[in-house]
């Protein structure tokens, strides 16, 4: 294949080359973390509605049970990372954003990580319909582990519905510092591959494009090596260009295949899927290994550890556990972030679990941040404008938002803020500009849901209106009707009226003696 | 073990404004040692003249306007606009000329507007304009080069220094009889007078491009200006398209009559133009930001330039052409916004 040796072109304007900064994490194959005796799991690690708990203080649970169970389509089941007892299930601190607290089931390790049958493998998948497929996978909890955690069964099946011209495998891994995804495609590249199979006929889509950074050197050979010995036609490496966000769905989609995914939709809508490599092997794992997604690779780097390093981690483990295993924080270890350095969040404890979501485990040393800086004015040097990948204008952006004029920033396309945070790196102001675009972002979607809740209101409201409205003029129009024949009829009509009425009526009286006729009236 | 909760992204922040203001001063040593070559230390009193004063005045208005001092001094945008209007003002420019134009400059053009990033003109440009119109005299006295013979004698350190402060000259010496038009407004009164260029440009004040001296102050202009291209300071749509315009124009009116106008070549390495196109017209506060919009305003600019020396009253066009097409930014960026991802 000629193609495999070009590199895709850039396509997608703006972005950073960032220095990567991930040697450091790549030196040492991927480690094991040891099952540590107590492990918070928290029943919402996944975008969608928080699982629904299977169990109870007390309950002995093996490695692999489900212990939370998928409230609705976009949900996903929890599962037992280890055999043990559940000790109790209560709101504990979790990884996130706002640093809030969820529903976790706290289990304490038997130490002998007894596993149960699953039910979940079939070694020969071909012969699963595509539907079952995706029903193990959702069965087996796998949400994508590229950060965004979307219950993968979900996506899939949206997707399967518009028909897929090929599956868009993420393992670009753009951000800095990360590099769990190398580690997995350098260790476990017939996986991996195995894994889109799976994938490909779960959705039943022809192709599959690889889309890998090509400063990845080991890992491409790594994959290159499996591609030649599994043969598969269908599936193709396409290496790119080191941008920074190349590795955003939109920007892969757009380098990949030359389009873009239109501001209000998905990759779905124009044919496109695409999944992380971590996904896949966790397809694998579960498919063909009966193993539901109980753990994950997690990079530990930055200057404030030790060694560095890539970890197999059980869901649940505290954060602590892994700093241990890179040889503890050092001195001067300022800030502990998951996700990346651009993207990441900041978390407050290292006591938190790891989670379906925790790609990363940053802890930025004392040179690496300088972010306590004085804010400076905006001197519109349209930097931020160079390096935003989607081409907002965020010094205007943020001057609206600023002002508090939400309705002009939706008007100049907020919501295609990816959220970057590249022009936030290249502001010689230190402006928090992704910040405030976060911050519109979810002012104005509250604000429609609000919005959407308020207009249904007054459509029940209009509609009741409406009724009563329809039954006062049915009303009043029996009322002239009787009031037009009565004022027409004679005398006599009227008396004759009269009588009519008098014997309807002790007839009533009657039937009320006889309960049992009366039924009809 | 706890830490900090911060935002994203964990990482330090590429640059500064204050980073950006010291290249733009690195950037302008080649173009001041150029003109101190030419023109004699005039510059260099005018510097310090000139940062004094804005100093001064930066750190009264954020008294006034009760902002912390350190971190506004320090930004360094001051002392640009200060060195700024010092290069625009000849070598022998009484104090208080120069205070009053840079006391302008910060108090009413930038901090009245609302201070850094907020003044809708050029605030040095704004300052010469005013100097130009309120002491012509002053403003229009320039020295000729130092290695041009014309029979006029130029002061020394010692009596520049005594000038700038007294306003008086030597014994014997008349501001008259040590000063020489400028190159452009030679050209522009002897092209009155029917001559042609190729006359004009044997005058004692005409060098290689253009005027003596200043051609080389426009070409290490030039100099400084690459090398903030090439640390990303500035970018390369408003000057290339600024000398583009300029010298697209005088070449079209030059082809259609040679003997009425000048070449393009001279219009380029002429004045302020060289100068302009990298440090003055790029000043990102006041100019548009899409790659498209700054295409156009730097292409307006040289168009204005060129009409503004050509049939307009003063002899150099920069200023008044960057302080027209500011009044238009507003303008350029909201009919050259790129098409957003995703949207039509």
């Amino acid at each position: 294949m000629e193609q495999q040796d070009k590199i895709m072109p850039r396509r997608f304007r703006g972005g950073l080359k960032l220095l990567p900064n991930k040697i450091q994490s790549t030196l040492t194959p991927i480690r094991h973390v040891p099952i540590p005796d107590k492990l918070v799991v928290p029943l919402s690690q996944h975008i969608g509605r928080e699982a629904m708990p299977l169990v109870k203080a007390g309950d002995k649970v093996c490695k692999g049970q489900p212990i939370g169970a998928a409230d609705g389509e976009v949900s996903a089941p929890v599962h037992a990372p280890t055999s043990g007892i559940v000790e109790s299930i209560g709101m504990h601190p979790v990884p996130h954003p706002g640093g809030l607290s969820a529903l976790c089931v706290v289990l304490r390790s038997d130490g002998k990580d007894r596993a149960i049958d699953t039910g979940l493998a079939c070694l020969d998948y071909l012969s699963l319909s595509p539907g079952e497929i995706q029903g193990r996978i959702q069965q087996a909890g796998i949400t994508g582990l590229g950060g965004a955690v979307y219950p993968t069964a979900a996506k899939m099946s949206k997707a399967e519905d518009r028909g897929i011209k090929a599956l868009i495998v993420n393992a670009a891994e753009c951000e800095p510092i990360i590099s769990c995804d190398d580690m997995l495609m350098r260790e476990h590249a017939d996986d991996l591959i195995t894994g889109i199979q799976i994938m490909l006929h779960a959705m039943s889509a022809p192709r599959a494009l690889i889309g890998i950074e090509r400063d990845k050197k080991r890992a491409i050979t790594a994959l290159e090596k499996a591609l030649a010995r599994i043969g598969d036609e269908r599936i193709v490496l396409r290496k790119i260009y080191s941008i920074y966000p190349a590795g955003g769905e939109r920007q892969l989609v757009q380098v990949l295949t030359g389009q873009e995914v239109p501001h209000d939709g998905f990759p779905q809508d124009i044919g496109y899927l695409s999944q992380n490599v971590g996904t896949a092997l966790a397809i694998k794992h579960a498919l063909i290994d009966g193993q539901p997604l109980i753990s994950r690779i997690t990079t530990v780097a930055g200057k404030g550890v030790h060694l560095p390093g890539n970890l197999e981690v059980r869901l649940g483990t505290p954060i602590a556990d892994l700093v241990a295993a890179c040889g503890g924080y050092h001195d001067g270890a300022e800030a502990l972030v998951m996700g990346g350095p651009m993207m990441g969040f900041s978390l407050t404890d290292d006591r938190l679990p790891v989670v379906k979501g925790t790609n990363c485990i940053a802890v930025a040393g004392p040179s690496e941040l300088e972010q306590t800086d004085f804010v400076m004015p905006c001197i519109r040097c349209g930097k931020c404008a160079q390096v935003c990948p989607v081409s907002l204008q965020p010094e205007e952006l943020y001057w609206q938002i600023k002002g508090g004029d939400l309705d002009k920033a939706a008007k100049l396309s907020v919501d295609a803020c990816i959220e970057c945070g590249c022009c936030d790196y290249v502001c010689p102001s230190h402006i928090p500009l992704a910040q405030y675009f976060r911050y519109a972002k979810s002012e104005l979607s509250a604000r429609d849901r609000q919005q959407q809740k308020s207009q249904l209101a007054k459509h029940r409201f209009e509609d009741r209106a409406g009724r009563i409205r329809i039954e006062e003029d049915a009303r009043q129009a029996r009322l002239t009707a009787r009031k037009k024949r009565l004022a027409e009829g004679s005398q006599q009509e009227r008396e004759r009226q009269i009588s009519a009425s008098v014997q309807r009526a002790q007839a009533k009286t009657d039937a009320t003696v006889e309960p049992d006729q009366d039924l009809g009236e | 073990m706890k830490f900090e909760s911060q935002f994203a992204p964990h990482i330090t922040p590429s640059g500064s404004v204050r980073r950006m203001m010291q290249r733009v001063l690195k950037a302008l040593v080649p173009a001041a040692m150029a003109h101190v070559y030419f023109f004699g230390p005039g510059l260099i009193f005018n510097i310090v003249i000139a940062g004094g004063v804005a100093l001064a005045a930066e750190a009264a208005m954020l008294r006034l306007r009760g902002l912390p001092l350190r971190p506004y001094l320090l930004d360094f945008s001051a002392l640009v606009t200060a060195v700024l209007i010092a290069f625009t003002l000849p070598p022998l420019t009484p104090w208080w000329v120069t205070a009053t134009g840079v006391t302008f400059a910060i108090v009413i053009a930038k901090h009245l507007y609302g201070g850094l990033g907020q003044n809708p003109f050029n605030p040095a440009m704004t300052a010469y304009v005013v100097l130009l119109v309120s002491f012509p005299v002053y403003m229009t006295s320039w020295l000729p080069p130092l290695n041009v013979d014309i029979g006029i004698a130029h002061p020394d350190f010692g009596d520049s220094l005594f000038y700038l402060f007294t306003g008086r000259l030597p014994a014997g010496q008349m501001m008259d009889t040590i000063t020489a038009a400028s190159p452009l407004d030679v050209t522009r009164n002897q092209l009155a007078q029917a001559m042609n260029y190729s006359e004009i440009k044997n005058g004692p004040l005409f060098g290689n491009f253009a005027g003596k001296g200043w051609e080389w102050i426009g070409i290490y202009s030039a100099l400084g200006g690459m090398w903030l291209l090439y640390k990303g300071v500035i970018r390369w749509q408003i000057p290339t398209f600024m000398l583009l315009g300029l010298f697209v124009t005088a070449a079209v009116m030059y082809l259609l009559n040679p003997g009425a106008y000048v070449p393009s070549g001279f219009h380029l390495f002429a004045g302020a133009a060289l100068f302009g196109a990298f440090f003055i017209a790029t000043d990102p506060v006041t100019a548009p930001i899409s790659p498209l919009g700054q295409k156009i305003y730097g292409a307006c600019i040289g168009i204005l330039v060129y009409v503004i020396r050509t049939w307009g009253g003063f002899p150099d066009g920069v200023a008044f052409a960057v302080l027209f097409m500011n009044m238009t930014t507003p303008l350029i960026d909201h009919y050259t916004r790129p098409r957003v991802y995703g949207h039509d």
